[in-house]
């Protein structure tokens, strides 16, 4: 009796947590279905439909021109695109319909390409803003100066970021490498359910680029989803996703596992445009 | 016009001889108008429609009712162009008020300096022969309706004197009133002078501030121009290096909105060689505001190794809003360092849509990019308090809610 009591403890700990792992994989972050975008009246997207469940980590990867700037831009709410067909379903919400600043409210955070100075705007001021813009939307309390020290020392030290960077304007004559690697600090404070990163490899060195994929694998956790846009499969050894896609020609003409980044790295986007 | 203004000389029995020539000047010259290049886009026609008496009523004022500077200075109260002991400090060595300084009519540039001189009620003198540790903070109240604030000012600094000086002009709400101001500013050798003034007068009035400026050797001159108000106004500063090593800062900021008209027009005499000139100007403008910026610099014959440098900025915030701007140089040495430009913008998209993506909403974002582009010419003032207290006023009148106060000390 004592012993079969055991027994359907350790069954129900089993069963509870496959149930939470069930869950986790059923919660859907991001539903994107058949998505068409056009710029300047150039059918650029021509029909994407992409999963991305909580905690997952996508990489979409293709060669230049294939739409994969424009896909992470149209998400973030970039003006100048236009959709023409389609939806995209944030946690069960119309992500089109938001405006720039809501989508951040709501949890969706775009790392750029190409982060922009903004000399006269201190880098802490701006950010302490922001989250607090932020809290404000989710009905938390604002952080104040002193907590929000706190909680930037603690960030920092995790992305590997100079303190006296926050001293100084947004971005202000930052280097290519401190500036992405402000742009996984200012992830890492606002805490976002999605994360967008855009090419953030681009322009980096290696040492730069370990240095922000350890950053980046830090702030993975099951109920925030990423998703990388890149060129080249080097970003892929540092941050091991968990689907890739490969966009060409303003559709996603293969998806699957890390391997699938490799293959193409062997075979070259020629290939997936012959198959 | 001049009938109008005759009839309150007669009433009033004034005798002296220079009032009596500047009225006769002014009867001459006349009120400006846009025929005159240097008057081209600024009208001051209304002041050819209504007469602008001197106060006849002394009237009281509550300081408090005003947001002051709270400056460790020594300050001196003039309501409606009269000078007021009872709510000033008391007259240190070298500084007197008397009912005029400026007394030469033979070369009066235009009618309204005329006027100035025929009218002035009060004049506050300032002959240092040596340092004065606090700062003197001249405070000029616009209180009364339809009258005029006719006043001079004389700054006169011996050899190797340091002085900080204040022109604040402000005003009762809804008041038309014509506040119509010059100073005189005498540096002796190595001289330095912090020179702010401060133009925070209310939606209804007018205003003229002419000031000019004589440097002698290695003297320093600061000059700090904010223009946050006023319906009408417009500012003439006038530099001459006359002294080798001699050098001039020219510093301004100024926003306009609503149906503003605010004028700069700032000529800088290089007059001997190595001396040198920085002026910074910027501006930012909102709905039908109009702004006007003319810097000119006049490197002269003889004036060889000068440097003289200018900028102005300027920030659209509306599409009605418009800004006339025309840096001038005028080089006749050939061994100089001379440059220039203007710069008209809008708020950037790209930093727009940054801030937002990151949450802020549209209008506060607007409000951080349009104050930081003011904050590069606040960070200029060498006085804490009085750049702290622009700050205030500056983020009053921009749109959008209210910024946290970390803004100040982390910008």
């Amino acid at each position: 009796m004592k012993l079969g009591s055991y027994w359907l403890l350790v069954l129900k700990v089993r069963l509870d947590d496959g149930f939470k792992l069930y869950q986790k994989v059923q919660v859907l972050m991001l539903e994107i279905k058949n998505l068409h975008v056009e710029v300047d009246g150039k059918k650029i997207l021509k029909g994407i439909d992409m999963h991305v469940r909580a905690g997952e980590v996508h990489a979409i990867m293709g060669p230049n021109g294939s739409g994969k700037s424009t896909l992470s831009h149209v998400l973030s709410g970039r003006p100048g695109y236009e959709i023409t067909q389609g939806s995209v379903v944030y946690k069960g919400k119309d992500l089109l319909a938001m405006s720039t600043e809501e989508k951040a409210c709501e949890g969706v955070f775009l790392a750029f390409q190409y982060p922009v100075e903004i000399p006269g705007v201190n880098n802490a001021y701006f950010l302490r803003e922001s989250l607090n813009a932020i809290r404000r939307h989710r009905q938390q309390p604002e952080v104040d100066a002193m907590d929000f020290m706190a909680l930037m020392k603690e960030k920092l030290e995790i992305i590997a970021i100079k303190k006296d960077l926050m001293r100084r304007g947004v971005n202000e004559g930052f280097s290519g490498g401190e500036k992405k690697r402000n742009e996984i600090f200012q992830m890492a404070m606002l805490e976002p359910y999605l994360a967008i990163l855009d090419e953030t490899d681009s322009g980096l060195d290696i040492d730069a680029l370990k240095a922000v994929a350890h950053g980046v694998n830090q702030l993975r956790q099951p109920d925030r989803s990423m998703i990388m846009v890149t060129h080249y499969q080097r970003l892929l050894d540092y941050i091991i996703p968990d689907v890739v896609h490969v966009l060409a020609d303003g559709k996603i003409q293969l998806s699957g596992d890390k391997d699938l980044a490799k293959e193409l790295e062997s075979r070259g986007y020629d290939w997936v445009s012959a198959a | 016009m001049k009938e109008q203004y005759q009839q309150y000389f007669d009433q009033h029995g004034q005798q002296d001889m220079w009032r009596k020539e500047a009225l006769v000047s002014f009867g001459s010259l006349g009120i400006p108008d846009t025929s005159q290049e240097d008057w081209r886009y600024t009208d001051f026609r209304v002041l050819k429609r209504h007469v602008f008496p001197v106060a006849m009523q002394k009237k009281s004022i509550d300081l408090n009712q005003f947001c002051l500077p709270s400056c460790d200075a020594t300050r001196l109260v003039f309501v409606d162009g009269f000078f007021k002991p009872e709510l000033s400090d008391d007259l240190p060595v070298g500084l007197q008020v008397v009912p005029s300084v400026f007394q030469d009519t033979d070369h009066l540039r235009d009618g309204i300096e005329a006027l100035n001189v025929a009218l002035c009620t009060a004049a506050l003198d300032v002959v240092l022969s040596a340092s004065v540790e606090k700062a003197i903070h001249c405070l000029f109240i616009s209180a009364s309706p339809d009258v005029g604030n006719y006043t001079q000012s004389r700054l006169v600094l011996a050899e190797g004197v340091h002085a900080e000086v204040v022109d604040m002009h402000i005003g009762m709400p809804n008041v038309r009133s014509f506040v119509n101001h010059q100073s005189h500013v005498k540096l002796g050798r190595n001289a330095v002078l912090q020179h702010y003034s401060l133009q925070y007068l209310q939606n209804k009035a007018l205003y003229r501030h002419l000031m000019t400026v004589t440097q002698q050797e290695k003297s320093q001159f600061f000059s700090h121009a904010i223009g946050l108000g006023a319906a009408m106004a417009r500012t003439d500063i006038v530099v001459e290096l006359q002294g080798e090593e001699a050098s001039c800062t020219l510093n301004g900021l100024y926003l306009t909105q609503s149906r503003q008209h605010m004028d700069y027009h700032t000529t800088v005499h290089h007059r001997v060689p190595n001396c040198e000139s920085h002026e910074y100007y910027k501006g930012i403008l909102m709905d039908r505001s109009r702004a006007v910026f003319n810097g000119k610099v006049v490197v002269h014959p003889y004036a060889q190794k000068t440097e003289a440098h200018q900028q102005n900025r300027n920030l659209l915030l509306s599409k009605k809003s418009e800004i006339d701007t025309k840096p001038e140089l005028e080089i006749y040495a050939d061994d100089v360092s001379c440059s220039h430009g203007a710069t008209v913008g809008q708020i950037d998209d790209n930093q727009l849509f940054y801030l937002r993506s990151r949450g802020l909403s549209e209008e506060q974002a607007k409000k951080i990019l349009t104050f930081s582009f003011a904050a590069e010419l606040l960070n200029h003032m060498t006085d804490p308090v009085l750049q702290e207290h622009a700050r205030q006023r500056l983020l009053q009148i921009l749109p959008g809610d209210e910024l946290s106060s970390e803004l100040q000390e982390m910008s």
